[in-house]
């Protein structure tokens, strides 16, 4: 043998390195428990459209049910039928909200796998409880996994009751806690019908796509049916009371190799307020669950999205996105943001120097400049301008307003927005975002001056040390500061 | 098939199925640490970058998007932590000099990394060699990475990688000093 085959062989072989045990465990309870925390919790409709990432994309996609659905109205355009519905899609909203409880049954079904002896896959159940009064929620989540073993299906359920969440899984069986603060849990409540609609439609832009394509009876109830795919290869269909508009019953379908249509999930039992079987929102461990952690040591979960890691090359250095945002009555776009490094971020305390109430925005090492609409247009564009910054345990937001050139077309806010990004330093230069959605969608639309305070700045000082906002930041200074923007300066 | 499990560990991953990640955890502790320590010769550093790494990597969760190896993912992941490291405690390294610290020195009684008689000298003959090509070396012959993706990674040609490569083990040949034929 060479002896340069001699070297590499003995590298290959001989140079090891083995963890001990103890070492091995301690840094796999580590690992094990940075993965809980990125888990979402949210709910899940699943199957063989998994790759749709629904848990990801459900929610996060859905950014105003009201505006939604006044684009889902739009859909009335396409009424195929001689006579209009004696209903707007758009009360949809409304029913979940104006309901007391809301509960869905159903089945998630995997028409695209099948089991190793070429058997169906055994579909998994749906149980969702909302209590929409005291915005508590149970539902069930599925997660599929394929392999050389065949066909996994893993089925979980969230609770969520007050700040206090809990994740049960089944196999094996134990439960994981997680805690949100007041403000969070304000959120939630304010959002109950985005949750409910984001558990029922996904995607519910695709809405705005939905024709009627049938009627049918169901229990008795005559029921327009309602169809729309969307550009992930999905298709969604809602059964609605052809007299009051009541969502009955919905469906995703994905369509298999073959071209044929089969049903993924099926809401077939939705029903209001009727009352949730006792323990339905407990958050005590069932009997033979192991938990994981304890209320006491929940898992916090952080306010708004978490950055993603900016790549360099294959790895990744600093973490950065939207935080969250809220949209103004006259389209303007008040955006939490970070870029910062993991490692060294109070690094970025000399980058927030001098920045000034409606001045550039800091020269973070990524820098969201501007928004677009997520619509496939680059118009109008919304230029980002400081309004205030907040630190929390080393960690620097920057809040900016992103001022409209234009009108906002009048689905963006369903859409989203797409961040636009330069980078500021060197070593930003050789980032890629290529694989990560750098989009946002404003949590609701803030119109007085009191909703102002409570959930902008309500947001600002759930990000900061000492859990207060920004001195001086009003509702009024920052539509003003728009205003100003927006009106041409004279030569 | 290696490859093909990776794949599939990749999938379940990004779902975040736990059995996959302590899979990929249990797959490659080693080697990563292996190549951490390859690059620092330091136990506790290395300890400390395969940390942060897997940890890292664990929080990516569904976000996770790759379309090349895992291990070349990880093996990237520890060299720019390596770099990192070693750019934060560059004084400290100018204090020690380039000497190769015995890693076994630090090595607990129950908790610590234990390893062969043979594999630490070893680690420090590939200690003394310059960062470039202890990288380049460790990278091929750890984590079975392509001169391709190693240039990538060092932002240099193909040529030099290869260069860097052949130097590395012909000083290596040198310093072992014919044990490896045993």
């Amino acid at each position: 043998m060479k002896p340069k085959k001699k070297v590499e062989n003995a590298i290959r072989n001989k140079l090891w390195f083995t963890a001990g045990a103890t070492l091995r465990d301690r840094l796999l309870t580590d690992v094990m428990k940075a993965q809980e925390e990125s888990m979402p919790i949210r709910p899940v409709r699943c199957g063989p459209g998994i790759g749709r990432q629904i848990m990801k994309t459900r929610i996060a996609k859905v950014a105003s049910v009201a505006a939604v659905l006044t684009v889902a109205a739009l859909a009335l355009t396409f009424w195929s039928r001689s006579s209009a519905p004696a209903y707007a899609i758009t009360d949809l909203a409304a029913q979940f909200e104006q309901a007391r409880t809301i509960h869905v049954q159903g089945w998630h079904y995997f028409p695209e796998h099948t089991m190793p002896d070429g058997s169906a896959v055994p579909p998994s159940p749906i149980d969702n409880w909302t209590d929409v009064v005291n915005a508590r929620v149970r539902f069930t989540t599925t997660q599929l996994t394929s392999g050389a073993d065949g066909v996994n299906v893993y089925v979980s359920e969230v609770v969520r009751d007050g700040p206090s969440w809990m994740r049960m899984d089944h196999d094996p069986r134990s439960v994981v806690y997680f805690h949100v603060s007041e403000y969070q849990q304000k959120l939630g409540v304010r959002q109950i019908s985005k949750l409910i609609s984001g558990q029922l439609f996904g995607d519910i832009t695709q809405l705005s796509n939905s024709i009627v394509v049938g009627a049918e009876r169901i229990d008795g109830i005559a029921c327009d049916i309602w169809q729309s795919d969307d550009a992930d290869g999905g298709r969604s269909r809602q059964w609605l009371a052809a007299d009051t508009g009541r969502l009955v019953r919905a469906q995703d379908l994905r369509k298999l190799d073959s071209g044929e249509w089969k049903v993924a999930t099926d809401y077939s039992l939705i029903e209001y307020n009727v009352e949730p079987p006792e323990g339905t929102f407990s958050l005590e461990p069932p009997e033979g669950y192991t938990a994981r952690n304890s209320p006491q040591t929940a898992y916090s979960m952080d306010l708004g999205k978490n950055g993603v890691p900016g790549f360099r090359d294959d790895d990744w250095y600093y973490y950065c996105g939207p935080k969250l945002a809220f949209a103004l009555t006259d389209g303007s776009i008040v955006l939490g943001w970070q870029s910062f490094d993991p490692m060294d971020a109070e690094k970025q305390a000399v980058l927030f120097e001098g920045v000034t109430f409606g001045g550039p925005l800091p020269k973070l090492p990524i820098e969201f400049y501007a928004l677009i609409p997520d619509n496939g247009s680059s118009e109008p564009l919304y230029t980002g301008y400081h309004l205030a910054f907040t630190r929390k345990q080393g960690r620097f937001f920057e809040w900016g307003l992103y001022v409209p050139d234009g009108t906002p077309p009048a689905d963006v806010q369903a859409t989203g927005y797409e961040m636009l990004y330069r980078r500021n330093h060197e070593i930003a230069r050789r980032f890629t975002f290529d694989h990560h959605d750098m989009t946002v969608k404003p949590e609701f639309t803030i119109e007085t001056p009191e909703e102002f305070d409570e959930w902008v700045l309500g947001a600002m000082a759930e990000l900061a040390d000492d859990g207060t906002a920004p001195e001086n930041l009003t509702y009024q200074k920052v539509i003003d500061l728009a205003q100003q923007i927006r009106t041409p300066v004279a030569p | 098939m290696a490859i093909v499990e990776d794949e599939l560990l990749k999938w379940k991953f990004r779902r975040g199925n736990p059995e996959a990640l302590a899979r990929i955890y249990e797959k490659y502790l080693d080697s990563m640490l292996t190549l951490a320590m390859g690059l620092l010769n330091d136990r506790a550093a290395a300890e400390d970058v395969v940390h942060d790494v897997f940890v890292s990597f664990a929080r990516l969760g569904p976000g996770f998007r790759l379309r090349g190896r895992l291990s070349g993912y990880l093996a990237t992941s520890v060299v720019n932590r390596v770099r990192d490291y070693r750019r934060r405690s560059q004084r400290q390294v100018q204090a020690s000099s380039r000497e190769a610290r015995p890693a076994r020195e630090s090595v607990g009684p129950d908790d610590a990394v234990s390893f062969a008689e043979q594999a630490a000298r070893l680690n420090e003959a590939v200690a003394q060699l310059p960062d470039e090509q202890r990288e380049v070396v460790l990278l091929r012959l750890k984590a079975d990475m392509k001169f391709r993706d190693i240039a990538r990674l060092q932002q240099v040609s193909i040529n030099t990688v290869q260069g860097r490569y052949r130097y590395g083990l012909d000083r290596l040949r040198s310093m072992l000093n014919g044990e490896v034929e045993k």
